[in-house]
This record gives structure tokens, C-alpha cells and sequence, in this order.
């Protein structure tokens, strides 16, 4: 006869407890963002170091220095791009002015980054249901990822700060301890400032993309403020309408004061209590009501290429206007910035090794090298439109998006060749748009740069982002996955390198290494069109493997 | 030498089609052919190679042996070719959340080539789908409807469906079997991978069943029927007589009180003769069920995962 035995495991239930389930998506959280937080802490630990280092080395003697950091405290253009001085000529002054105005950026975009993530992008990813299904309410759950932000700001601080102290205890440096740990406060204030304007976003706006949007807007405002206010002596009052300026007022090296930390708390608390708050809705709902339905608009769905732009136009328009904008600020500020340039010698060290090529011209062309310099962050800026772009084109085949189109009558080929071109168009017009505005608003100051030199410089600035496209298409080809790693890995890495061999000598075949390192710093110096021409084609090789591997390869989803 | 009017009444057809990844077997040494205009379905435990076998003859991966063809192509070869001829609905699409409905059917229109405007109208009434709300507020089901409506109103030569009514309820499920017979009527070949047992029993003219990366068994339902066993019920006034289980061919002897319930394979005159030595008070023979022949394919041992049967 048959008998069906039953495994003592379906009668006999033994549920394992599990602590305090509420907190699961803290815990969750910020075990990612910990992560993370705790890289980016380093990185700043390490930048601190570069500018002790820095500090020592960028002038061949105390008086030079002395000279050197005389005139950049009073040059209007790098306090829009880094921020007021105080005690300059002080070590303490130095780091304070430019780590702070470095780092406070990337803690800046890195919180409202990880709480639209955490927050809208979990939910539009349809995982916060499942969570939601718990132990939890929706309110809960919000304030449980909130304190995983906290813990990742917290992890930042604690590198931070042990770094900072570490390098302060140097006999060559002297900064005190809690002048090192006030200092890393002042790092993460930013972050935890802008993790939680990302996370009323992600409460205000109906998907990620438009809550990091709304973030990035209020960011730029901010940073435009602060740059207007510090560069602008009648208007120095705007330096106090922004976050970033707050942050800056705290100058943790060089008298700090702290009082500076109430307006930062009191919106940081502000946000975070208005987030629990907004956050007793209806799932998938937002603030800002998008409607729920619309008359059907068919134009841009015919190709796969004018469907990307479709999909991603309000991101570029956003790019083009942010080159605009910062190339019409920093073009006003040519003239006055490159008379302060002029006088000085030894800017090279300052600006890091990028300028080398320009140190012969310094005294004749102080405006050009200002612009130089402003192409040179245009330039990172452009490699990291594409770094972002090419993160997307990854997702929507990890995703599955790109398997609705491949399995009609679009080739792959098709398909990664208007992505590509539309990014390579992007990049394009960044760059022009970028020398256009930032020769117009020169040009209102007769500052004497040609409309010629500008473009040219818009046009060498786009270079390395198109390497760093082939780059990207290659590694889509060969190794899919780590796509996005690849292209953010190398603009990071060409920005330590360019920040460590200002202050160290770096071996040249590690220097080689950098995407930024052999452009010439186009308007300082003439264009060399014999690399540029090298970049492209090194990365239109870099792409036609690329793009030839990715037709034949499987598609690889998430 | 294969004939051009073979090729042409083969839909699908694979040789030694295999996918390893790595160490794990997706699917190995597939040899399978679907004529044009039948419906055949695709029956599997989860894992078993059903999705792979789908996107190897997409060709949106490549096999590791082997090769698949569509209508006479080669699926890695002529793909734009071979996607010309067929329409696919996955499980579960990611579909863009920012755009209507009405937005998604036409870019998926535009991207298949053609469409049947009507046809994709009679489909939206069919399916009582509204089309201009924005593709994030849809359900699951509704972002199914879709792929549906997108997939059958393109008129594809070959439709292949993965588990196409996961998240539609039981009315639009009818819908989508009406289609279906609709798409063969038409001439249109279907190849149907499904849980859902009833609906590939009362769709599918053959069904191929697929086991951990192989092909299991395909036929007719009734071809495999007839090499299944047939399920005999009796009651009897008094305890039901304990030879059944040495008679050759009976298995799968469950006695509950007076009743008796057993499976015979082959000839059923030696059982017979067993229970009507018994008098029986009723007897009852039926042929298996599409899920009772997937069962007894996988064995009940593979089916519960938290028992075991002795």
C-alpha cells in the first residue's frame, strides 16, 4: 500500500525571530549606503592630504607662497569656483578653502544621489511594496531608511575625520583633533544637507529620475548662489541663501563657527520630519501629481535612437543649460580673474600638473588660463554626462527595456549605434555650447578671448569624453556589468591622478594613465589636434569592438 | 536533402540546440520542430530551460551547441530576418513607466514594422484595455495586456508566448484564448510556454515537456495518454481486496476506508479481474489529466518539495 510520509518540517513549525523587524529597511539601508559612505570618506581623507601636501609645494619659498595665495584670495573667479578665503596663506586657510570647496560638492551629489535612490527609486523598482508588506508602515519605513542615510553620513564622518586627524598629526601640518573633526562635520553637512532635500524629492516627484532632478536643480541653485555671492562683492549676501554657503561659513580650519551648524541642522530636520510626513500616501503616489493619464504623442517613437532622446531629453536639456549657465558665469569673470592670474608665477602647482604647458604663458595670457581651467572642469563635467549615459544604456539592458525592441526588427547594431551617436552629439554639444557662452559673457567684458580659441577650446574639451564613450562601448561589449564601474572608475581616476601629481611626483607611466593628463589646456595653450585626433580615433576603435562584441554576445539582465 | 516545402512548413526547428552557463545545464540537446500553424505548448517546472530555450530562439543569447532555425532562418544569423516573422511576449515586460499605453503599442509597432491598426483596436476592446493611462499606474496584468495586444496585432507569422497570462484574471485569460485559436485559424503558428495546465490542454494541438534542461516527452495529448497510465476508483462494501498492488502494470495504490483509488499502465484485464472478484459497489476508469501526466512525468518526489512519497 502507498503512505505519504510528511517532513516534520511542514508540522512542526520552528520560526527563527528575527529583532526588532522595523527596523529591516534602516539595516538594509544603511548597509548599502554605509558602503559607500565610507569610500567616499576615504577619498576625501585622501584629499585632505593632497592639499597639505600641496600647501608645501606649491611655491619654491615661504614668500612665493605667500604671493601666490595673496592673489588667489582675491581672485573672483576661483572663489566662485571654490569658495571665500580666510587665512589663505595659513595651511589651515588653504586646506579649509579647497578642500571644503572640493568635497562639500561631491558629498553634496553623492547624498541626494543615495536618498533618491533609497527612497523613490526602491519604490518605482517596486521592491518597497514587499518591504511594506512587513512589519512596517509606509512612514516607518521612510524614517527606517532615513536613519540608513544617517548611518552612511555618520561611516563618511568617521573616515573622514580619522583621516584628517591622522594627516593632521603630521609635525609638517598641525591641525589639531577637533579642528580635524569639525572640519569632516563640515564635510558631511553637506551630504546629510542634500540627502535630505533628495529625500523630500523623492516624497514631491512621481520617479527617480525627476526627484534627482528636482535635487540636482535645487543643488545647482545653491552652488550658483554661493559662486555668485563669493565671487561678487555687492552681493555677498546670496552666499547666505544657500546651503553650500552655510557649509562654507563654518571654515572648520580656520576659526570655525559652529553656529553656522543650526541653519544646516534646522533643514536637515526640516526635511527629514517633512519626508516622514509626505510619506503617509498612497504607493506609487506623489506629491506633485503627475496625471495618470495622457493623449498619446507618437513624434520621436519611430526609431530607436530618436526614442532615447525622447526618453532623455529633459536630462539633456539639463546638461546644455548647466553648460550655458556655468559658462556664461565664468566667462563674465575672465577679465577681472586673468589680470589676478597674470601676476602670478607659480599657478601651475595650484591648478594641478593639467597646466603645465601653460606655465610659460601665465603673465601673458592670465585670462586664458583662467578659462583653461574652467574647460578643464567643463571637460570632467562632459565625461561625466557620458559616464551617467553610458550607466543608462547598461540599464536598460540589464533591466530588460532594450529586449522590447531587439526582438522585432532592431539590430543591436541599430541600437547601440544611435545611443552612442546621441551621446557623442551630447558631448558635442556641450562642449560648443560651453565655448560659446563662456566667449559671449568674455566677450561683454572685452576680455580680448576670440570666438574662434573658445570653440576651438569647447571642441578640445569634448576629447576625452569621447575616449571615455569608445571606452564605455567596449566595456558594454566585453564586460557588461562593470560598464558603469569603468567609465565613473576612470574619470575618478583621472582626477586623482591630476590631484595627486600636483602635489607628489607621480611616475609619468601612471600619469599616461589619465584620460586628462596630454590635453592641452585649451585656451591657455593652442589645442594640440594631433592628441585630440588621437582620443577620437582611439575611441571610435574602442567602440567598433566594442559595438562588434556586443552583437554577438548574450544580453546579460540584472 | 531538406525540400523548400518542408522548410516552409516548419516553424521551428531545433538541433541539439544547448546552453550551458558555465557548470549549470540551461537547456542541452533540444532537437524539437513545430509545424506552421499549430499550436504547440511548452510545459516545465521552474528552471526546467523553458525561458532559455525562448531566448536562444530569439536569439537574444547565443547556444553553446547546437543551432535553431525559424521559418527555414538561422535565429543567430538572420535575426532582424527572423524578427521580422515573429512576436514575442515575455512574462513580464519592463515596459517605460513615463509613457502612455496608446505611446507603448505604437513604439512597439514602429520597432515590429507593421501592424494591424483594426485588428490592434478590436484587441484593445477585447481586452478592455485603456490605453491612455501611463504605463507606471498600470497592474501587472494591464502592462501584460500589452505585450498581448502589442505581440498579436503585429499579425507574426510565429507567436511566442512566455507564460503570457501570468496576472490576467479569469475573463481576460478567455480573451487571450480566443486569440489564440483566432492567431491559428489565421494560419498563425503558436508556441506556448505555460504553467497553466488547463490552458495549454484546451490550446495546444502537442505539447513538449521539458525536464531539468531536456526534452521530456512531446505528442498529441492523446499520444501521451495512451502511454500514460489510466486512473481506476472503486468502492466496495467492505475493505478493498489488498492484491491490487501485485498486479502487473497497477501503481500508485491509495486505500482510504472502502475506497480505492490506483493508476495501471498497459492492459487493465488482470486488475479488472482482481476488483470484480471483490464486488465492487462502483468503478470508475478515466484517461489523465494534462496535469496528472506532467506529474506523473517529474514524479511526485520532484513536485513536493516538503514531503516525500514512499
Amino acid at each position: 500500500m502507498t503512505s505519504i510520509k510528511v517532513a516534520d518540517a511542514a508540522i512542526s513549525p520552528q520560526l527563527t525571530s528575527y529583532a526588532r523587524p522595523q527596523l529591516a529597511t534602516a539595516r538594509f539601508t544603511g548597509r548599502r549606503i554605509m558602503r559607500t559612505g565610507a569610500l567616499w570618506g576615504l577619498v576625501f581623507g585622501i584629499y585632505v592630504y593632497d592639499n597639505a601636501v600641496a600647501y608645501h609645494t606649491i611655491a619654491a619659498s615661504a614668500a612665493q607662497r605667500e604671493r601666490l595665495l595673496a592673489t588667489m584670495a582675491s581672485n573672483a573667479g576661483l572663489k566662485a569656483l571654490l569658495g571665500d578665503t580666510r587665512r589663505i596663506t595659513t595651511l589651515g586657510g588653504f586646506t579649509d578653502w579647497r578642500a571644503i570647496g572640493v568635497t562639500t560638492l561631491v558629498a553634496s551629489i553623492w547624498g541626494l544621489l543615495a536618498a533618491t535612490k533609497a527612497l523613490r527609486g526602491e519604490e518605482s523598482a517596486g521592491r518597497w511594496e514587499v518591504i511594506l508588506a512587513g512589519q512596517t508602515t509606509q512612514r516607518r519605513a521612510t524614517a527606517g531608511v532615513l536613519a540608513g542615510l544617517g548611518a552612511g553620513v555618520l561611516i563618511m564622518y568617521v573616515v573622514t575625520a580619522l583621516l584628517t586627524i591622522a594627516v593632521g598629526a603630521r609635525p609638517s601640518v598641525g591641525i589639531g583633533p577637533g579642528a580635524s573633526m569639525f572640519f569632516a562635520v563640515a564635510v558631511v553637512a553637506a551630504a546629510a544637507t542634500f540627502a535630505a532635500i533628495g529625500a523630500v524629492a523623492s516624497e514631491l516627484m512621481p520617479t527617480r529620475s525627476r526627484a534627482a532632478g528636482l535635487s540636482a536643480a535645487v543643488f545647482g541653485t545653491a552652488f550658483m548662489l554661493r559662486a555668485l555671492g563669493d565671487s561678487t562683492s555687492s552681493a555677498h549676501w546670496l552666499v547666505y541663501a544657500s546651503p553650500l554657503g552655510w557649509v562654507e561659513q563654518l571654515h572648520p580650519l580656520t576659526g570655525a563657527q559652529p553656529l553656522w551648524l543650526l541653519p544646516i541642522a534646522g533643514l536637515v530636520a526640516t526635511c527629514g520630519v517633512a519626508t516622514v510626513l509626505l510619506a503617509d500616501r498612497d504607493l506609487g503616489a506623489s506629491m506633485l501629481a503627475d496625471s495618470a493619464t495622457a493623449q498619446a504623442r507618437t513624434a520621436m517613437l519611430g526609431s530607436p535612437a530618436l526614442f532615447a532622446l525622447r526618453m532623455s531629453r529633459a536630462l539633456i536639456a539639463s546638461w546644455l543649460a548647466a553648460a550655458v549657465v556655468a559658462g556664461l558665469l565664468y566667462g563674465s569673470l575672465a577679465k577681472s580673474t586673468g589680470r589676478a592670474f597674470a601676476s602670478s608665477g607659480s599657478l601651475r602647482r595650484f591648478t594641478g600638473t593639467l597646466t603645465h604647458v601653460a606655465q610659460h604663458q601665465l603673465q601673458l595670457a592670465g585670462t586664458r588660463v583662467f578659462a583653461g581651467v574652467v574647460f578643464l572642469i567643463l571637460m570632467t563635467l562632459i565625461m561625466a554626462f557620458v559616464a551617467s549615459a553610458m550607466g543608462q544604456v547598461r540599464e536598460d539592458e540589464a533591466e530588460g527595456y532594450l529586449d522590447n525592441l531587439i526582438v522585432r526588427t532592431v539590430s543591436r547594431q541599430r541600437w547601440l549605434a544611435g545611443r552612442a551617436g546621441l551621446i557623442l552629439a551630447v558631448l558635442a554639444a556641450v562642449g560648443m555650447l560651453g565655448g560659446l557662452a563662456f566667449w559671449a559673457a568674455a566677450a561683454s567684458q572685452h576680455a580680448g578671448l576670440t570666438f574662434r580659441e573658445l570653440l576651438f577650446a569647447g571642441t578640445n574639451s569634448t576629447a576625452p569624453a569621447a575616449l571615455l564613450l569608445g571606452i564605455g562601448v567596449l566595456t558594454l561589449g566585453f564586460v557588461p556589468r562593470l560598464t558603469s564601474v569603468a567609465c565613473w572608475g576612470l574619470l575618478a581616476w583621472g582626477f586623482l591622478l591630476d590631484m595627486l601629481g600636483s602635489a607628489i611626483k607621480v611616475n609619468h607611466w601612471v600619469m599616461d594613465t589619465s584620460l586628462l593628463y596630454h590635453l592641452a589646456l585649451a585656451p591657455a595653450v593652442n589645442p594640440d589636434w594631433e592628441i585630440v585626433g588621437i582620443y577620437v580615433a582611439i575611441g571610435c576603435a574602442a567602440a567598433l569592438l566594442g559595438g562588434w562584441q556586443f552583437t554577438r554576445r548574450d544580453l546579460q539582465s540584472s | 536533402m531538406e525540400t523548400s516545402a518542408r522548410k516552409a512548413n516548419t516553424a521551428v526547428r531545433t538541433e541539439h540546440l544547448s546552453k550551458h552557463y558555465g557548470a549549470v545545464i540551461g537547456l542541452e540537446d533540444l532537437n524539437l520542430e513545430v509545424n506552421a500553424g499549430e499550436v504547440v505548448g511548452y510545459l516545465g517546472p521552474n528552471g526546467a530551460g523553458k525561458t532559455t530555450t525562448i531566448r536562444l530562439l530569439l536569439g537574444l543569447i547565443k547556444p553553446t551547441f547546437g543551432r535553431a532555425e525559424i521559418f527555414g532562418m538561422d535565429v543567430q544569423r538572420d535575426k532582424i530576418a527572423v524578427h521580422a516573422e515573429i512576436a514575442y511576449v515575455p512574462g513580464e515586460a519592463t515596459l517605460w513607466p513615463s509613457l502612455t499605453g496608446a505611446e507603448t503599442l505604437h513604439l512597439l509597432a514602429s520597432m515590429h514594422g507593421e501592424t494591424d491598426v483594426a485588428y490592434r483596436d478590436l484587441l484593445i476592446k477585447r481586452f478592455d484595455f485603456d490605453t491612455s493611462r501611463k504605463v507606471r499606474t498600470y497592474s501587472k496584468g494591464n502592462r501584460q495586456k500589452i505585450n498581448l495586444i502589442a505581440a498579436l496585432a503585429c499579425r507574426a507569422r510565429l507567436l511566442i508566448f512566455d507564460e503570457p497570462t501570468a496576472g490576467l484574471d479569469p475573463l481576460m485569460e478567455q480573451a487571450f484564448r480566443e486569440s489564440v485559436l483566432e492567431a491559428r485559424d489565421n494560419g498563425q503558428t503558436v508556441f506556448l510556454s505555460s504553467h497553466v495546465l488547463s490552458e495549454a490542454e484546451a490550446l495546444c494541438d502537442r505539447i513538449a515537456i521539458v525536464r531539468a534542461g531536456r526534452l521530456a516527452e512531446i505528442g498529441t495529448l492523446a499520444q501521451m495518454r495512451q502511454l500514460s497510465a489510466v486512473t481506476v476508483e472503486a468502492s466496495f462494501p467492505g475493505p478493498p481486496p489488498s492484491a491490487v498492488d501485485r498486479v502487473p502494470g497497477v501503481s500508485a495504490v491509495q486505500v482510504a476506508g472502502h475506497h480505492l483509488t490506483c493508476q495501471v499502465r498497459g492492459s487493465i484485464d488482470g486488475l479488472l479481474t482482481v476488483l470484480a472478484a471483490a464486488h465492487p459497489e462502483t468503478l470508475l476508469s478515466r484517461e489523465p489529466s494534462l496535469e496528472e501526466l506532467f506529474l506523473s512525468i517529474y514524479g511526485e518526489q520532484e513536485h513536493r518539495n516538503n514531503g516525500a512519497v514512499s
